[in-house]
């Protein structure tokens, strides 16, 4: 127990550092005379790239110890007047080795059993990009990056209230990774905060690299393509979410937030649907819905009519596609999926390669190869048009994860349909549905507020398929506190 | 946070109900009602519905008085042992139910949709049923609440689409069934409310009792609102004795609607999803409470803790359980009836008298079931280049010869006939002459389902001639003569006869349909003369004038052309006949009945010769017009044709005439007089 605690020997707490960080030749170790006879021992420890020694914090500080004498230094160090607002003394030894690795610089003095952890540069990052995903034509572009503390410092800015609270836990056995748990107080429901604590601290793993690790390990129904929590690359709409009494989980090294609880609506809306006026706002998100469907349906509702109810098409229509068929030489199913697995590689193959390559993979794959295909008879003109379509309707979707789900159930469809028509199809829809049906995300039924709309008076009901404008939007979303509901009132008639 | 409770919304519970009510009593009720009350069962749906909010107001006293859930309060009501009798009789009931309504879905998928495999499509609805009872009555909930509005507008668009379908003549007379008649169609449809008996059930899922009352109420009267549309809209569209006849009606009736804009050809198929999503959710309340009672009956008597998967078990063993019973109602024809009879007598009176006595005494779950996929085959389908799509078809040949080439051509070469997009259907004279191959030919195109009611039926004295002439069209003989008969600038396309059209007056013998008699002109079929077709029998050829005077008094006519004398041209348009009936006493004292035609449109003199008084050559151009339709009319009486169809008015105008006729059918002809009211709007 005794070895735990940082020694006023320094020489002690230099050989334990220094076993600690042995073939460490990343981590900077040095011994130094401090005070201005120079009679004060010292040991600075950080990490290389971490710590700038010329204006920062760090050098500001040993340039005024330098000044002092040996009591003075003692005397500063006891009443906490090194004159920097957030250095923190550490007592133990492990804290001040893992002081290290948040890149802060960690500094010991001689007859002073603490040790001085002072925030410096920290670590590198990418700095703030414009957002990848969830792009918009209205509003910021201003993007997550890899660093928690800017991704919190973005958000802030945004909601410039005390009330915004940041929670600090790490994850992760080895990485230590640093986990922001932010809402705003009021709004949140306590028992929020407290069940997505219990949900990051039931699992021990190795290292957590990218937030979508603690997604994945805390979510309720692991297997469901749905995912249940929302994650977002922009920093307008993460504050949006806290503003709506929902939280945000950021992860260090991690550009991507999580914003719970979610549900359906919530992946179908954009930020700009909130920033644009409310008829294209209501029309764009109309236009989504129905894409989505499409994007699940369209190749599996082909097949059901072209293979098994051909009543419902008019004649010249028909015979159109069957004359387009002639000629390919695999069922129309084989044909479906030949084309939608091309369509995957395609895509595939274009994020992998570096940005201009990629366009260029576009453009050969969808279309040299697919005139070649058509041309060749391997594929008939239909199909293509057919699968164009759906990934165009996929495209439409604005969350790429909440996408994915789509892009794989439409296999089964498109299996089910082959084999059991327009029966199979419904089928297939119904399971969907009755799977999303019992799907929650952190309490909150997945298909909110199509279902539910009760429980929040039907004020939800406002912004689903359509969205009511601003005016009539007054009321905060399920998700939020009972306590504080109002979102929006207008002060005076004709303000 | 939002705890799993177990507890549904007031709208949710109406949604629910609605969906469990809907589905079956729409499947059923309208052809079973059209056997038991003919026009009538308009009545029936209404007295049955009010008998439904009967049953609700009992069991909201019910609901009123009990704290807990229905089972426990009926063992603390008749006692521990009749109470656990009681719930086991339940649980059965809702099982055999079950059964049935898997086999009616499962029946109607195969006849509907895909035409085989009845095991593999039962297996696969109980698998699905399966899947939505472990998500518990939350989760179906839901599922109902987001499907109400995305089911319910297609079926009211649907039903704006088949008003113009719809002949209100065959609505009346109405009052003319037995009283018992009505009763029993009433029955009928309380009979098909049946899930009102889940809603005591439902009671502990919903907080307020009352709430749930309101929503049985609102779901019961939604309910019967559409099947009083429903039933009207089939009855005007097939007539009761055709309705009586076809077996899913309101499956058929999507079939015979016309999309506006032409993008889709038939809608049965899509729109059969109304009723896939309502009898499911009628399945799973069925198997979820069945299952339910079963579960709390087998707790109660072994008083051990169960197994922790004993929930998931147990509904396997139900779903089996109904497998085997809606396998067993499919093919035993004789089963089902003895079911049918004990619902009727003894299942449903049960339901109603167990909350009956309470107040008196008062007063005082995935992957198993997937296995039988493993013992079932696929259905393979063809490819839709793989087939052939015949336009056109010709009778000529008698029916059984005709029943023989045709499965023989239901494979043409190496592709499969598909009769979906058959447009016209040509009918040899000499067959159609014939009343009993006619009657045959109509019955085995009803057993073909693909075959389209809105097919047209024209005829011809030579089909292998016209058959030839096809050659020698830029089109397929049947895109040809359906676009000989819709762009006509007279006559309106619903005018001509289909096959459905035929079916329906075999059934209903009440008009006369006039057929398209094609003949070949400088090489291309042209309608040259029409074929009156009665009470399933052809009456002989007729000239256009006559037919076409025929289709203007039925206001089917957008301009009709008269040549009245030489160089005397005049179009009529807009018009707005009525037909009314009188008794006319003639000199001699003997009674004429009188069929008064008044005839109201627009005119416009297409060409004349110079005349000095306008207003004088009007009102000769009026009479003359008024003489023409009277004397065509007349020689067409003589030939037991009745131009203006004017017996299918009699229900609805004059009962007494309509009784007669009834019992002296072909007198009818004989024993009228047509006369002729015209007012002419004269246009320039």
């Amino acid at each position: 127990m005794e070895e735990k605690q940082i020694s006023s020997l320094i020489d002690k707490n230099i050989a334990v550092m220094e076993e600690i960080y042995k073939d460490c030749a990343d981590i900077k170790k040095k011994q130094m005379m401090l005070g201005k006879n120079k009679d004060v021992k010292a040991y600075l420890v950080y990490i290389e790239v971490t710590v700038d020694m010329g204006t920062s914090s760090l050098g500001e500080t040993l340039k005024f110890l330098n000044t002092k004498s040996k009591e003075e230094i003692q005397e500063v160090l006891e009443k906490n007047a090194l004159g920097i607002s957030d250095a923190t003394f550490l007592k133990e030894i492990e804290e001040a080795a893992d002081g290290v690795l948040t890149g802060d610089a960690v500094l010991f003095i001689d007859g002073f059993c603490e040790a001085v952890k002072i925030p410096d540069d920290g670590y590198p990052s990418m700095g703030i990009f414009e957002a990848d995903s969830e792009k918009v034509v209205r509003g910021s572009n201003e993007g997550l990056c890899d660093s928690i503390k800017q991704n919190a410092a973005l958000i802030r800015k945004r909601i410039r209230s005390p009330k915004v609270k940041v929670r600090e836990m790490q994850a992760g056995k080895k990485s230590k990774t640093n986990v922001y748990i932010m809402y705003m107080e009021g709004l949140v429901k306590p028992e929020l905060i407290e069940e997505i604590e219990r949900r990051l601290n039931r699992f021990e793993i190795d290292g957590v690299l990218d937030s979508g690790i603690l997604e994945q390990l805390s979510e309720e129904k692991w297997y469901s393509p749905f995912p249940q929590f929302q994650p977002t690359e922009r920093a307008d709409r993460a504050a949006m979410s806290l503003l709506e009494g929902r939280a945000v989980v950021l992860s260090d090294n991690s550009p991507v937030g999580l914003i719970l609880p979610t549900d359906y609506n919530s992946f179908i809306k954009t930020s700009d649907d909130y920033y644009n006026r409310w008829e294209i706002a209501s029309f764009e998100r109309l236009i989504r819905y129905v894409s989505s469907f499409f994007a699940l349906t369209l190749p599996a509702f082909y097949l059901a009519i072209t293979n098994f109810h051909t009543q419902i098409l008019p004649t010249s229509l028909l015979l159109s596609f069957a004359n387009a068929r002639e000629g390919v030489p695999f069922p129309a199913v084989l044909e479906v999926l030949l084309m939608e697995l091309s369509f995957e590689l395609l895509r595939e193959a274009g994020v992998r390669l570096p940005g201009a390559m990629g366009n260029t993979i576009g453009i050969v794959g969808g279309l040299i190869i697919g005139q070649a295909a058509v041309d060749a008879n391997l594929v008939s003109p239909i199909v293509v048009i057919v699968i164009s379509f759906t990934a165009l309707c996929s495209f439409a979707i604005p969350n790429e994860e909440f996408a994915t789900a789509f892009r794989l159930l439409k296999f089964v469809l498109i299996g089910l349909s082959a084999w059991l028509g327009y029966f199979g199809l419904l089928t297939g829809l119904l399971g969907i549905l009755i799977h999303l049906s019992r799907l929650r995300s952190f309490g909150i039924p997945y298909l909110t507020p199509f279902v539910g709309a009760d429980l929040n008076d039907y004020q939800d009901e406002r912004d689903i398929l359509w969205r009511l404008p601003l005016r009539f939007l007054k009321k905060r979303p399920i998700y939020a506190n009972e306590k504080d509901k109002t979102k929006l009132k207008f002060k005076a008639r004709g303000n | 946070m939002f705890a799993m409770n177990d507890q549904i919304s007031e709208r949710q519970a109406m949604r629910l109900i609605t969906f469990d009510l809907l589905g079956y009593s729409a499947i059923m009720i309208p052809s079973t009602l059209a056997k038991d009350a003919g026009r009538d069962g308009i009545f029936g749906i209404v007295l049955g519905t009010f008998g439904g909010f009967l049953y609700l107001l009992l069991l909201r006293a019910v609901l009123r008085k009990m704290d807990g859930d229905y089972e426990t309060y009926l063992e603390r009501s008749f006692g521990v042992f009749p109470g656990l009798i009681l719930r086991l009789f339940y649980a059965v009931f809702f099982l055999f139910l079950a059964g049935k309504v898997a086999a009616v879905f499962a029946e109607l998928v195969v006849k509907e949709l895909l035409k085989k495999q009845f095991r593999l499509i039962l297996g696969i609805i109980l698998v699905l049923v399966f899947y939505g009872i472990t998500v518990g009555i939350e989760g179906r909930a839901r599922v109902y609440e987001i499907l109400f509005w995305i089911l319910l507008l297609p079926l009211f668009i649907m039903f704006l689409c088949a008003l113009p379908t719809v002949d209100a003549d065959y609505w009346t007379p109405v009052f003319t069934e037995k009283t018992t008649a009505v009763l029993n169609g009433a029955y009928h449809v309380f009979l098909c409310f049946f899930a009102l008996c889940l809603i005591p059930f439902l009671a502990e899922f919903v907080h307020d009792k009352e709430k749930l009352y309101r929503s049985g109420r609102n779901a019961l009267f939604l309910v019967g609102t559409i099947l009083f549309v429903l039933y009207l809209i089939l009855l005007g569209m097939f007539g009761d004795r055709a309705l009586s006849t076809i077996e899913y009606p309101a499956v058929t009736m999507m079939s015979r609607v016309q999309i506006t804009g032409g993008f889709l050809k038939r809608t049965d198929a899509i729109m059969f999803g109304i009723w896939f999503f309502t009898l499911f959710a009628l399945l799973c309340s069925l198997l979820f409470f069945g299952e339910r009672l079963l579960r709390g009956l087998f707790k109660r008597c072994s008083r051990e803790t169960f197994c922790k998967n004993a929930g998931f078990w147990c509904t396997v063993l139900v779903t089996a359980a109904v497998y085997g019973l809606a396998d067993t109602f499919y093919r035993n024809e004789s089963f089902s009836q003895l079911f049918e009879n004990f619902f009727w007598y003894v299942g449903i009176p049960f339901t109603v008298l167990v909350p009956c006595f309470l107040l008196i005494r008062k007063k005082g779950r995935t992957a198993v079931l997937l296995l039988f996929c493993l013992f079932l085959n696929g259905c393979m389908p063809t490819e839709v280049e793989d087939r052939e799509f015949p336009v056109a078809l010709t009778v000529s040949t008698d029916t059984e010869q005709f029943a023989k080439e045709w499965l023989d051509t239901l494979v043409s070469g190496n592709k499969k006939v598909d009769y979906n997009h058959l447009k016209v259907i040509i009918i040899e004279r000499k067959y159609l002459e014939q009343p009993e191959k006619m009657s045959g030919l109509l019955t085995l195109l009803k057993q073909e389902k693909s075959v389209p009611l809105n097919a047209y039926v024209v005829t011809t004295e030579d089909a292998d001639a016209l058959e030839k002439a096809e050659e020698k069209l830029d089109k397929p003989l049947g895109n040809y003569v359906e676009e000989l008969l819709e762009r006509s600038d007279e006559i309106k396309k619903e005018t001509y006869p289909t096959i459905g059209m035929l079916y329906q007056e075999k059934e209903n013998c009440m008009e006369t349909l006039f057929i398209p008699y094609l003949s070949l002109v400088d090489e291309k079929p042209e309608v040259v003369a029409y074929e009156a077709y009665k009470r399933g029998e052809a009456e002989g050829l007729f000239e256009t004038d006559t037919a076409l005077l025929s289709f203007f008094v039925a206001d089917r006519m957008k301009k009709y052309e008269l040549q009245l004398a030489v160089n005397q041209y005049v179009e009529l348009s807009n018009t707005k006949n009525e037909i009314t009936f009188a008794k006319e006493r003639e000199k001699s004292g003997r009674v004429k009945k009188q069929v008064r035609v008044a005839v109201c449109c627009d005119g416009k003199i297409l060409y004349q010769t110079y005349s000095e008084n306008e207003e004088e050559t009007k009102e000769w151009l009026k009479q003359q017009i008024a003489e023409y339709m009277t004397q065509k009319t007349k020689a067409a009486l003589e030939r037991k044709i009745d131009l203006t169809n004017s017996r299918k008015k009699l229900g609805g105008s004059m009962r007494e005439w309509y009784d007669y006729y009834q019992t002296h059918e072909k007198a009818y002809e004989e024993e009228i007089e047509v006369v002729y009211d015209v007012t002419i709007n004269w246009t320039e």
